[in-house]
């Protein structure tokens, strides 16, 4: 093998779809490029686009970071044959189990972009000038990961003291020239047509070379959680933006996300290493240089621009040390490369997965309230006996049930996967998703016909290391509410069921 | 082919590297940025011979040739035997046999 030029990128693309017709669909971007080429990415999955989590992969945003469609087009062939050859794919130190690559299959759909720029791409490869970074837009080639919607207008949107130049440019004859407007080209239009065409894509990773880093959102300055209001959108910041070092502005991410994106960005990393040994850094994007403009933070950004679209969070892996490395040593780079690729995957069948349910109930200060009875909790389709040591469901008490991450219930071992990932430990066995799809609710079932129970209170928190929705998923009987003494009784004579609403458990 | 150079621009000084770097049009995107090791800052430029002369002259013309070190590499031969090793014709055109599918370069083991 050796660098696939331009036209062997689309038909390494094409002839994935057609041998795997079942499992792939070949998917035309609608927009040209300046020369009149058009492109094809494919979605790689079981299941249909809106009926799982989707992963967005890109490559060949830069023209002359080679290595990146082959590292694209390798990891699809490899997902690909493995599954239907019911193996497992294994790059130097690092094996991936049959079961972990049908599970990617069945479980997700990977769409991936291998050559966003093939202008670019094929003037690098033929012309004399192989370094070419930018599109080949006639009028003055365009930096495409620049031109994505993100802060894209830096003059009005960053300190004038913030280095944002020289690495993003308004001049056309630089060579990171942001483009006349965001969006303005056809390469990056049929990025966000992707997003756009894939709601349920929760993941992204753009690949390119070089530095030998993974790297996790924000870029336009360094990342705080504690001040929700200071953020990008927030225009009272304009002029204070993007200097490194400073209090005065720095980005907000949710301080959930972070504990999200590190150990998978450190995941990848880890993975990486198992190869070969190479020892890839993890770092925010912003610990690099100062950018705007960009895929991941334009990925990221979407869901709070627009509250309505799924939050997702977006990596930037720069392989190598060389924009383009020998071949022989690019083998060994895609090697590394798909391997942090399959890990990202596999930890993202996790990400959709409640590691946490935490459930408070207070039974009612009355006469008789207390039960010997058992209790039971409904959610996600399957239920879970609320039964921990001691007493519990007395007279006046509040009880506290853990169930997943420190859980506190007996016999918590039948609740949990059997996980052989240290990524999440006592996951219960509901996919996120299901929460919301199936009714929640308690469920009582007395020791005997006559025993019955008093109920004040029923409050349910779901939590994930994903952290979705942005608000949180709690949970309450909303029936016992009101301001007046409503509390209910549970027993075989009048009921035996409580449903549940989601929001905040009123204190 | 155009002559093409590595110029891997050093100094001791961050905020001079940086002002350096902000006054010229200079081609280091994806190159790492600025690195920093022994307090010693330092990043990787890619020059035409125009450039690379053009940033040699300002930096002897300014005074600043012992406070900005360019440490030079030609890589014009070592681009030329890159773009040797990019396929010519389409490796996955079809033959009589069919479709040539691609082959990735994982290994496939049977891992249960």
């Amino acid at each position: 093998m050796s660098y696939l030029n331009v036209q062997e990128v689309e038909s390494a693309v094409t002839n994935l779809a057609t041998a795997n017709s079942s499992l792939c669909e070949l998917i035309t971007l609608p927009f040209q490029t300046h020369e009149g080429r058009i492109c094809h990415a494919l979605r790689i999955g079981k299941k249909p686009k809106t009926e799982c989590d989707n992963i967005f992969i890109i490559g060949g945003v830069h023209a002359r970071e080679w290595g990146s469609c082959e590292i694209c087009v390798s990891f699809a062939a490899d997902l690909l044959e493995a599954y239907v050859t019911n193996t497992g794919l294994q790059y130097g130190g690092k094996t991936f189990s049959n079961n972990q690559i049908r599970t990617i299959i069945e479980n997700l759909n990977l769409i991936v972009f291998p050559d966003v720029n093939p202008d670019g791409r094929n003037y690098s490869q033929t012309s004399t000038t192989p370094l070419w970074r930018k599109n080949r837009n006639p009028t003055a080639g365009v930096d495409i990961n620049r031109n994505f919607d993100f802060l894209w207008d830096y003059p009005n949107l960053f300190s004038s003291l913030a280095q944002v130049e020289p690495y993003t440019s308004k001049d056309p004859s630089s060579y990171q020239y942001h483009g006349p407007f965001p969006f303005s080209e056809p390469e990056t239009r049929n990025v966000l047509w992707l997003f756009d065409e894939f709601p349920r894509i929760r993941w992204f990773m753009d690949i390119h070379s070089y530095s030998q880093l993974v790297l996790y959102n924000w870029g336009d300055d360094q990342n705080q959680s504690n001040n929700a209001s200071m953020n990008f959108k927030n225009s009272s910041f304009n002029s204070v933006r993007g200097i490194r070092n400073d209090t005065a502005y720095l980005e907000f991410i949710p301080a959930c996300d972070l504990a999200r994106v590190i150990p998978q960005a450190n995941e990848m990393k880890n993975s990486i290493t198992s190869v070969r040994g190479k020892n890839y850094i993890v770092e925010q994007s912003f610990d690099l240089y100062l950018t705007c403009g960009t895929s991941i933070d334009y990925a990221y950004s979407r869901c709070y621009t627009n509250p309505s679209k799924e939050k997702i969070h977006g990596f930037t892996i720069e392989w190598g040390t060389d924009f383009q490395p020998p071949w022989v040593e690019m083998e060994q780079i895609i090697l590394d490369i798909s391997s942090a690729l399959v890990t990202f995957c596999v930890q993202a069948q996790f990400e959709g997965n409640v590691d946490k349910i935490i459930v408070k109930i207070l039974t009612g200060d009355k006469s008789g309230a207390s039960t010997n009875g058992k209790v039971y909790l409904g959610i996600g389709g399957r239920e879970f006996r609320l039964n921990k040591s001691g007493n519990q469901f007395q007279r006046g008490k509040e009880d506290e049930f853990i169930i997943g991450v420190g859980s506190n219930v007996l016999n918590s071992n039948k609740n949990g996967l059997p996980l052989n990932s240290s990524f999440l430990n006592d996951s219960p066995e509901i996919p996120l998703n299901t929460v919301s799809i199936y009714p929640m609710y308690i469920r009582f079932e007395p020791s005997n016909n006559n025993d019955k129970w008093n109920v004040d209170r029923v409050c349910v928190s779901v939590s994930s290391n994903f952290c979705i929705p942005p608000n949180g998923l709690d949970f309450h009987a909303d029936i016992l509410n009101g301001s007046n003494d409503d509390n209910i009784w549970l027993e075989k004579d009048s009921g035996l069921f409580v449903g549940l609403r989601p929001g905040i458990c009123p204190t | 082919m155009e002559k093409t150079f590595k110029v891997r621009a050093h100094s001791d000084n961050l905020e001079l590297l940086q002002n350096f770097l902000r006054e010229h049009k200079l081609d280091i995107g994806c190159t790492g940025g600025i690195t920093v090791k022994e307090k010693r800052y330092s990043v990787d430029i890619y020059a035409s011979e125009k450039e690379k002369n053009q940033l040699q002259k300002e930096i002897l013309e300014k005074g600043l040739s012992k406070k900005i070190i360019l440490e030079i590499s030609d890589i014009t031969d070592y681009l030329s035997d890159r773009l040797k090793e990019v396929g010519t014709g389409d490796r996955y055109k079809e033959t009589k046999e069919g479709k040539v599918i691609p082959r990735g370069l994982g290994t496939k083991v049977n891992q249960q």
